[in-house]
């Protein structure tokens, strides 16, 4: 069943928590509300389920282009997982995934022994069958992480909405719990959005990634779409690491500190002062000058757990550059703390200053001349 | 033993010492004049003991004094548990002007609240006057001693009730409201079950306090034999006479009577409420 909200706005008292959101989610989608605390992402959620409403004059909240927008919670059939799970703490895990069930009208009311099936069923799904009896509070948080959801899935929802389902749950756990979700979400294919401000968690789990700030859509898109086209400076910035510099836009060409790239035209922004985004994997490090104009800085930290190298260094001006490089490459050029370096932006991304979002993926075609270097450094 | 013992102190120190201190203290203060009062029950023969605690006058003390304390906390557990809800819920200007008043009834001596009370519900009084007139008398009746007792007994159950009430997480009404429950259900399933426990102690402590009322209650009772005198009552009264047994036979029963229902009432609330076992 798809959902869809069309301006919505909310405000709490002074503080304007949603601007005038719209947004289709298809059926049978997965899909993250990802953006900082703050940025509206879990009231937009709740006025999906119906636990508030919309202000006055906003659009319809459409489930499959019917509007429930002044429907309570009670009368919308959805699953809500909340972020501290919610359980009922003097009811066995059983009863919780019953609660549902035994709630409704007695026309509409399965038997019990329908309801044992059920439950039975959801518990085996979740994998917590040889739990049915206990209490909430004798089980893990990710056990009852996984008796929320089948407590939630139990009233057969439409939409299945889940508030920071992995907030409150350690790295490892995270993890298995974010492959297992996506998993059943494979098997039972109800449409679902989730809430998180974790960007790997949105990128992996995710269908389509919505990207909020400040009580704003930023971006719509497949996690590769926002992670590589992004829409704003916002997304860029939110979507992983990136060193941020100031530079110019001259006759197709962009400048900072000593480099200069070259950016096809039609994708740059109008000119002017812009700002430079460089991904930390995205630089090329070398040791040794090879003729080309480089930035030059110095390794001041080097950190080689992980998947890749992580380099903090430091330019002669005094900027930090984050830089991550495969571990291969880092023995290969020796780097150690205090070593010289000299860097060149694979890829880049620019946005008119302060402006609006203009995005442009470019990729550097030529280096700046000896002439250029020596403008810059008399430059204003 | 031993070893458990010194394990035990590895994990929390202090052990040994706050077990001695907390059972001396409570042997000092509770169990020493409690066993005094057997000990003083004890130099009558049985027979007399017998005779004592079974006189008419005495008996119809005990049914008036339990009935009333729990007709009381009954009322308390009502109402006191709507005043928590009230303070707890809802914003309102005065709240906490309500919320001091609530305590009002632990302060006051409860001599001056008998007099209050007696003066609104006499037949002359501001209240009694229209009850009167409609057939129900409350002063100086069995009914002005639930009166009573009612007012000393409320601020046990919202002080009680009202510290779990503000910790009830709103997420579980949300979660029974996006689970299909209607308002009465999320209440009735959901809230009250989360509440039992202090409810039932808040009941217990208005009933414990109302059974060893006296100063409020001699006020409005009129302390009529066989019809308006409570226990406590009794006993002064044969403590003045200087049957100092006498007085300790009627309070041993007293004591034994009371020791008995807060026990039932605990086992009560340990055995209807499996959630309390499982909560580690």
């Amino acid at each position: 069943m798809s959902i869809e909200v069309r301006h919505i706005s909310k405000t709490f008292g002074s503080f304007t928590a949603l601007h005038d959101v719209s947004l289709v989610v298809p059926t049978g989608s997965l899909v993250a509300l990802l953006g900082p605390s703050g940025s509206g992402k879990t009231t937009l959620l709740r006025i999906i389920a119906g636990l508030d409403f919309a202000d006055a004059g906003s659009g319809p909240v459409l489930f499959h282009n019917e509007d429930v927008g002044d429907r309570p919670a009670a009368q919308r059939r959805v699953g809500f997982v909340f972020q501290h799970y919610a359980l009922f703490r003097h009811l066995t895990v059983f009863e919780n995934v019953a609660f549902g069930l035994r709630v409704r009208p007695r026309r509409l009311r399965p038997p019990r022994r329908e309801i044992r099936r059920r439950v039975r069923e959801l518990l085996g799904l979740v994998q917590l069958d040889w739990l049915a009896d206990r209490y909430p509070s004798q089980l893990s948080g990710g056990q009852r992480q996984r008796v929320a959801l089948a407590r939630a899935l139990a009233v057969e929802p439409n939409v299945l909405l889940l508030d920071e389902p992995f907030g409150a749950l350690d790295a490892k756990v995270r993890l298995e719990l974010r492959q297992w979700l996506r998993r059943l979400h494979d098997e039972i294919h109800v449409t679902s959005v989730f809430v998180t401000h974790d960007q790997e968690e949105a990128l992996e789990l995710a269908d389509r990634v919505v990207v909020m700030n400040g009580g704003r859509i930023e971006q719509v898109g497949a996690p590769d779409e926002v992670f590589h086209e992004p829409a704003s400076e916002f997304v860029m910035g939110f979507l992983g690491q990136v060193n941020v510099f100031h530079g110019r836009l001259e006759a197709g060409r962009v400048r900072f500190g000593e480099l200069a790239v070259e950016v096809p035209p039609g994708e740059a922004p109008p000119g002017g002062d812009v700002r430079i985004f460089v991904r930390p994997h995205d630089w090329r490090v070398d040791r040794r000058a090879n003729g080309e104009p480089t930035l030059q800085a110095v390794v001041c930290r080097l950190n080689a757990a992980g998947p890749h190298a992580r380099l903090r260094l430091t330019t002669p001006a005094g900027e930090s550059i984050d830089v991550e490089v495969p571990h291969e490459r880092c023995r290969e050029l020796a780097l150690h703390v205090g070593a010289h370096v000299f860097l060149s932006p694979k890829q880049i991304k620019l946005f008119a200053n302060g402006g609006a979002a203009c995005g442009a993926r470019s990729t550097i075609r030529e280096f700046v001349t000896q002439e250029d270097r020596s403008l810059l450094a008399t430059g204003p | 033993m031993r070893n458990t013992w010194t394990r035990r102190r590895g994990v929390l120190p202090g052990f040994g010492l706050t077990l001695g201190y907390a059972s001396c203290y409570l042997a000092l203060v509770v169990l020493v004049p409690l066993a005094a009062l057997a000990a003083k029950a004890t130099s009558m023969t049985w027979e007399r003991f017998w005779t004592t605690v079974t006189e008419p006058r005495v008996v119809a003390s005990y049914r008036l004094s339990l009935g009333a304390s729990l007709a009381a906390a009954l009322i308390n557990a009502v109402f006191g548990l709507i005043t928590a809800w009230v303070l707890v819920r809802y914003r309102f200007p005065g709240r906490r002007l309500i919320d001091a008043l609530v305590d009002l009834p632990f302060a006051l001596p409860t001599a001056v609240a008998g007099i209050a009370l007696t003066s609104l519900y006499a037949g002359n009084g501001w209240f009694g006057r229209y009850l009167e007139a409609c057939g129900v008398k409350v002063a100086f009746a069995p009914l002005g001693v639930m009166v009573a007792l009612t007012f000393i007994g409320l601020p046990f159950v919202v002080r009680t009730v009202q510290p779990i009430l503000e910790d009830l997480d709103p997420e579980i009404e949300q979660a029974a409201a996006s689970l299909g429950a209607t308002r009465r259900q999320a209440v009735v399933r959901v809230i009250l079950p989360e509440l039992w426990p202090a409810l039932l102690t808040g009941f217990a402590l208005a009933f414990a306090r109302a059974l060893g009322e006296y100063g409020s209650v001699v006020f409005i009772s009129g302390n009529m034999p066989m019809r308006t005198e409570i226990t406590p009552l009794l006993i002064v009264v044969k403590l003045e006479q200087y049957d100092t047994a006498g007085a300790a036979a009627i309070a041993v029963v007293m004591l034994a009577a009371s020791f008995a229902l807060l026990l039932a009432i605990n086992v009560v609330q340990w055995r209807c409420l499996p959630a309390a076992r499982g909560r580690v």
